[in-house]
């Protein structure tokens, strides 16, 4: 499950850096920083903060990524719709 | 590539919801922890009916949503392999989040079947104390050292 995360937060990464948005690549990045929080638990590594602190964490981290998946893609889809969209939000979809 | 990105934005909107009900589902735990066990006062009645099945019913909608927002995220992928074959990295990602709830999932299952069918044992197929065996003998006219003749018993099965 931690693998998975980490590859579709690479796939975040990558989506950000084609250009469809720095939502993607700030949501990736949490995405990693929360895959490694819960590794550290997994692992028992976690010392410092509760149980219950680390459960709000994951809480928060997880509806902060998913609110920037969803806002990236629909400012990428209205931005695509709009007549005066940048060359370079256009131009992956051309390639 | 339109269409991936409407897929991952149908699954963040599930994903944000999902997480937003992870969180309610905490902050009220928590709420309920804090204000009756560790202030030591008694929960009402009604409050202790509720709380596990509302907790429950809140966990079993978020992962319902968590795991439709992944499969999104999946058809998203797939989508957006065809833009940069790069990309396909999210789509195997995806299916590994998934086989790793379904895993959880079942391996939760397994430990709350196992749990349950102990303490099944424990109330059917337990050894019996002492007591049951001497109850047992004296049903079979079988003398017990040490805890005296077995009462005698008529046809009927009757003690005399």
């Amino acid at each position: 499950m931690v693998l998975g995360s980490l590859l579709f937060a690479v796939m975040m990464v990558r989506l950000s850096r084609e250009g469809l948005g720095k939502g993607y690549g700030i949501g990736g990045l949490l995405y990693l920083a929360r895959e490694v929080l819960r590794t550290l638990t997994i692992l028992g590594l976690m010392v410092i903060l509760s149980a219950d602190v680390i459960s709000f964490l994951e809480c928060i981290l997880g509806l902060i990524l998913m609110l920037l998946i969803y806002w990236s893609s629909e400012d990428f889809l209205k931005e695509l719709h709009s007549e005066g969209a940048p060359v370079e939000v256009v131009k992956p979809v051309m390639r | 590539m339109v269409e991936g990105i409407r897929a991952v934005k149908v699954g963040g909107l599930l994903g944000s919801i999902a997480w937003a009900l992870a969180l309610a589902n905490n902050v009220l735990l928590t709420f309920i922890l804090t204000t009756f066990i560790r202030t030591s006062l008694n929960m009402p009645a009604w409050l202790e009916d509720l709380i596990g099945p509302l907790t429950g019913l809140i966990g079993a909608t978020m992962l319902v949503l968590i795991v439709i927002a992944l499969f999104n995220f999946y058809e998203g992928a797939s989508h957006l392999r065809r833009f940069d074959p790069r990309l396909d990295v999210g789509r195997i990602g995806v299916l590994l989040i998934i086989s790793g709830v379904l895993l959880s999932f079942l391996g939760s299952w397994i430990v709350i079947t196992a749990m349950s069918s102990a303490e099944g044992s424990g109330q059917e197929g337990v050894p019996p104390g002492p007591g049951a065996v001497y109850e047992r003998c004296c049903d079979r006219g079988i003398r017990v050292d040490g805890l005296g003749q077995p009462p005698l018993r008529g046809h009927d099965g009757e003690a005399i």
